[in-house]
């Protein structure tokens, strides 16, 4: 290799990155034709370009840290919004209180709401216009079989008798479509972070494992498994995660769930998964560590039969 | 009468040390009790023995002290706690006989029994054919797989799914966070799950699970309440009382009184009783749902119907009897934007006290 | 190869709408900001995993960097992409946490000495090889092939990790790598030449 070479092994570098200039390019390929040497380490570090890429350890991220992490961040913006919405003040030029659509609707005509006030900032020039008469039909886009709630008065005029209300709709839902809709997938993610409704997240593990088809699937199984505070959810994600076990991120919830779930017989179907594929060369060592403290004497069995088969 | 180790040798015994397997044997006759302790084991117990009881393990490092009895036949080892696999039990043994089988660690599983059995095992799961007696089944994880029980069942596990028969007397069943599948129960049943519970037919239920629905097909009597999930039963002959915290609650064919309520569903009750004399008195509330029921038209009752946040524009109350709209509670004053949702309507003169109300959603009142 | 490029590609179309989203979570639309923040966090976590090398730390730069974001939104001018602004904070915040640990070598710079950056002290040669210790998560996820891959990328100094880390795993091209930074592409250059060099030395080996 002479003096130059040096420099052509920068160029090297950058070219596997795409980094170099078209004219660049063409002067490395010439030269990588010619000389031996650098052609050498042009294929050795293009190897190594290979051996990074097929490495899944560099490009994944173990997705129960990703979920932790998001929830813990999560938890810290609820804190600082706390502290600061005191100070927000909202965009909208009216301190309101909630008002019942019926009693606001006749005193704001009268411009009495208690609480209601329409702010300096937004003083218009009044004009005298025809007060049109309230309209008969609500606007088409309240729902028929909606309900009504948190109704407040964005603002209001009792010159023009114009009003701006803002509220929420409830009303039932019915939805169809596939798994691999992005909607139904939504909703059923949604309905999995139901704090409140173990039924709804029970279900919507049922219908997630039935097509577990992707990461997506995996991870939000792997959260109901480790987070979920129902014990039928746990299992039944559990159940569901058994199609993915040959998974290094699903073997590591397993054992997060053998080390710490109250419920033994969850602990007792996760040690039997980990079991039914014991592929790791350290399993025996990680389901010692996580059993250390376990007291059901199927568990500890099992960990000391595998221990022992191991050795 | 206790006998030392017994080792069957085999011809190649030297080469073959590890497989020499451990054996014991005693007479036993129609009505006694087998009880085998076994530190580590999967018990697999052939109920086709005629006289006496056998017991074969697999593994030479498992020593049994057996004691024949006249009444009582035992079998107990404390096996290594260290072993190289599972160790299975062959349990041949006639089928008169009682059964009290424990194994610290390792499966159950028993043919047909005419006696009673109890079955338990700290972790694995436990399966029996029919058993003519009482049957105490209990594992801390790992399903429980039962046929036909004779008299009184508990089944327990804290994680697996618990699936029996036909029960011949009162069950019991428990699973934290399995499943419960049951047939034909003759008395009472009192089942607790983490998810599904499932009863063709008992006399009264007591169902409770945190997250699943609760399906009775015919019951005496039922109360059932569930974390999330839906209550419904086919048939009940007696009073019913269900809450689901999220979940429909359907009753189609109720023959007595009925409270039922749930957070957020709809309800749908079908009164349909044996006679108009009895208490039908009726509570019904849907947090967030409609209200259906059918009442027969010669039913002397009461019924109040309110819906606390009515739909917008639809119409929320609909009754096939006549009723008679309420005035809205005072401090608002009614006029046309504000349609009627509370009404009350005398049946036949009155009588059983109905009370039907969902926060939002509707109530429908039909003649059956 | 193609992957690093159609993520390439990928974010200069996403730039358009997040435009909108930065300007609603600007004015206090916290689900326009866990948006913005959807989009970002998983490569973020890794970044940060790489760099830090464990769970707990990697999950502290994360939490740190998106409420930093949070907090100094309002400052966003739009003068650079909103990802050049989160990885420069990222970066920042990895680097911290790995200051505060020992140190050992030292190792030449490779900027001039008159470089400062404005938000933290001058970067002077006080940058070493980290000593990553023990890692049992590391040994959960590797195969023989990427542990060798992960005790390689141990060799190399910080600066020359997160040179490598972005422009290999995070596929950023060597003048945004500058800029986030706060230095220049030739600089960038410098590192990845040298961490180059030390990979490759390191996986013939084997």
């Amino acid at each position: 290799m002479n003096v130059n070479c040096k420099d052509y092994q920068h160029q090297i570098t950058l070219f596997l990155y795409d980094e170099l200039a078209e004219g660049a390019r063409h002067e490395l390929e010439a030269h990588l034709r010619e000389c031996g040497a650098c052609k050498e380490a042009f294929d050795s570090e293009r190897t190594m370009h290979s051996m990074l890429a097929d490495d899944p350890t560099g490009w994944d991220v173990p997705p129960d840290l990703l979920v932790e992490s998001r929830k813990a961040l999560a938890d810290q913006l609820d804190l600082v919004e706390k502290k600061r919405s005191w100070w927000r003040i909202p965009t909208f030029s009216v301190v309101f209180t909630p008002i019942r659509l019926l009693e606001s609707a006749a005193l704001i005509a009268m411009g009495l709401a208690l609480g209601v006030y329409v702010s300096n900032q937004q003083a218009r020039q009044v004009q005298p216009t025809a007060v049109n008469p309230p309209s008969e039909n609500p606007a088409p886009a309240i729902p028929r079989n909606g309900t009504i709630s948190n109704l407040q008065v964005v603002n209001a005029d009792p010159v023009t008798g114009q009003v701006e209300l803002a509220g929420e709709v409830s009303q039932p839902l019915r939805f169809h479509g596939q798994m691999e809709d992005d909607t139904v997938r939504q909703l059923l993610f949604s309905a999995l972070r139901d704090g409140n409704n173990p039924g709804s997240r029970l279900k919507a593990v049922e219908v997630l494992s039935q097509k577990p088809t992707d990461e997506s699937i995996e991870e939000a199984l792997i959260n109901a498994l480790v987070y979920d505070d129902d014990a039928g959810v746990r299992m039944r994600a559990l159940e569901g995660l058994k199609t993915f076990a040959n998974e290094q991120h699903v073997q590591a919830a397993f054992m997060h769930t053998l080390q710490n779930d109250a419920n033994a017989g969850i602990r007792i179907e996760a040690i039997d998964a980990l079991l039914a594929n014991p592929k790791d060369a350290k399993l025996a060592q990680k389901l010692t560590e996580a059993t250390k403290k376990d007291d059901n004497p199927y568990i500890r069995t099992k960990v000391l039969q595998f221990v022992g088969t191991t050795k | 009468m206790i006998h030392p180790i017994r080792a069957v040798r085999g011809s190649l015994l030297v080469a073959l040390a590890l497989s020499t397997p451990a054996f014991a044997r005693c007479p036993i006759s129609d009505g006694a009790t087998l009880i085998v302790r076994a530190a580590v084991g999967d018990l697999q117990v052939d109920t086709a023995g005629r006289d006496s009881v056998e017991v074969q393990v697999e593994n030479n490092t498992v020593q049994i002290q057996e004691t024949c009895g006249k009444d009582i036949v035992q079998f107990i080892s404390n096996g290594p706690d260290q072993t190289r696999g599972t160790i299975p039990w062959k349990i041949t043994v006639p089928k008169t006989v009682n059964l009290d089988l424990v194994t610290m660690a390792g499966n159950i599983n028993v043919g047909d029994v005419d006696g009673n059995v109890v079955l338990r095992t700290a972790g694995g799961s436990v399966t029996a054919g029919h058993i003519k007696g009482k049957a105490a089944i209990i594992t801390q994880g790992g399903f429980i797989k039962a046929g036909n029980i004779g008299a009184d069942a508990e089944l327990r596990s804290q994680g697996g799914t618990i699936e029996v028969g036909d029960v011949g007397g009162n069950a019991e069943l428990h699973t934290s966070a399995g499943v419960i599948r049951a047939g034909t129960i003759a008395g009472s049943v009192f089942a607790e799950a983490g998810r599904t519970i499932y009863i063709a037919k008992a006399g009264e239920v007591k169902a409770t699970t945190n997250a699943g629905d609760i399906s009775v097909g015919d019951a005496a009597r039922i109360n059932a309440k569930s974390g999330g999930g839906n209550i419904t039963s086919r048939r009940v002959r007696g009073p019913f009382q269900g809450h689901t915290e999220s979940g429909d609650i359907r009753l189609d064919s109720a023959a007595s009184w009925v409270e039922a309520s749930t957070r957020a569903g709809n309800i749908f009750v079908r009164l349909v009783p044996d006679n108009l004399d009895g208490d039908l008195h009726m509570d019904l509330d849907a947090g967030v749902g409609d209200i259906t029921v059918y009442l027969p038209p010669r039913l002397r009752a009461s019924v109040d119907a309110s819906v606390q946040r009515p739909a917008f524009q639809s119409q929320q109350i609909i009754s096939e009897f006549p009723t008679v709209p309420v005035r809205p509670a005072q401090g608002l004053i009614p006029n046309k934007f504000y349609t009627g949702t509370r009404s009350e309507s005398l049946l036949n003169g009155g009588g059983n006290k109905i009370v039907l109300h969902t926060a939002l959603g509707k109530i429908t009142i039909r003649k059956n | 190869m193609e992957a690093i490029l159609k993520r390439t590609a990928q974010r200069v179309h996403e730039s358009e709408d997040e435009k909108l989203l930065i300007e609603q979570a600007q004015n206090g639309d916290r689900e326009a900001f866990e948006q913005l923040v959807r989009r970002h966090d998983r490569d973020i976590l890794r970044l940060a995993f790489h760099m830090l090398g464990n769970r707990e730390e990697a999950r502290e730069v994360f939490q740190e960097t998106f409420l930093k974001a949070f907090r100094s939104l309002g400052r966003f001018r739009f003068e650079s992409s909103f990802y050049t602004w989160i990885y420069r904070i990222a970066t920042n915040v990895s680097l911290d946490h790995l200051r505060k640990r020992q140190t050992l070598k030292e190792e030449i710079s490779y900027e001039s000495d008159t470089e400062t950056h404005p938000d933290r002290p001058a970067l002077k040669d006080t940058l070493a090889a980290t000593t990553y210790y023990s890692n049992p998560e590391r040994r959960l996820y590797g195969k023989e092939v990427g542990e060798k891959i992960q005790d390689a990328l141990k060799t190399l100094s910080e600066k020359e990790r997160l040179v490598f880390e972005l422009r290999h795993y995070q596929g950023l091209r060597l003048k945004m790598i500058g800029e986030i930074m706060g230095s220049t592409e030739e600089t960038a250059k410098n590192y990845l030449f040298r961490a180059t060099q030390k990979l490759r030395a390191y996986l013939a080996n084997v």
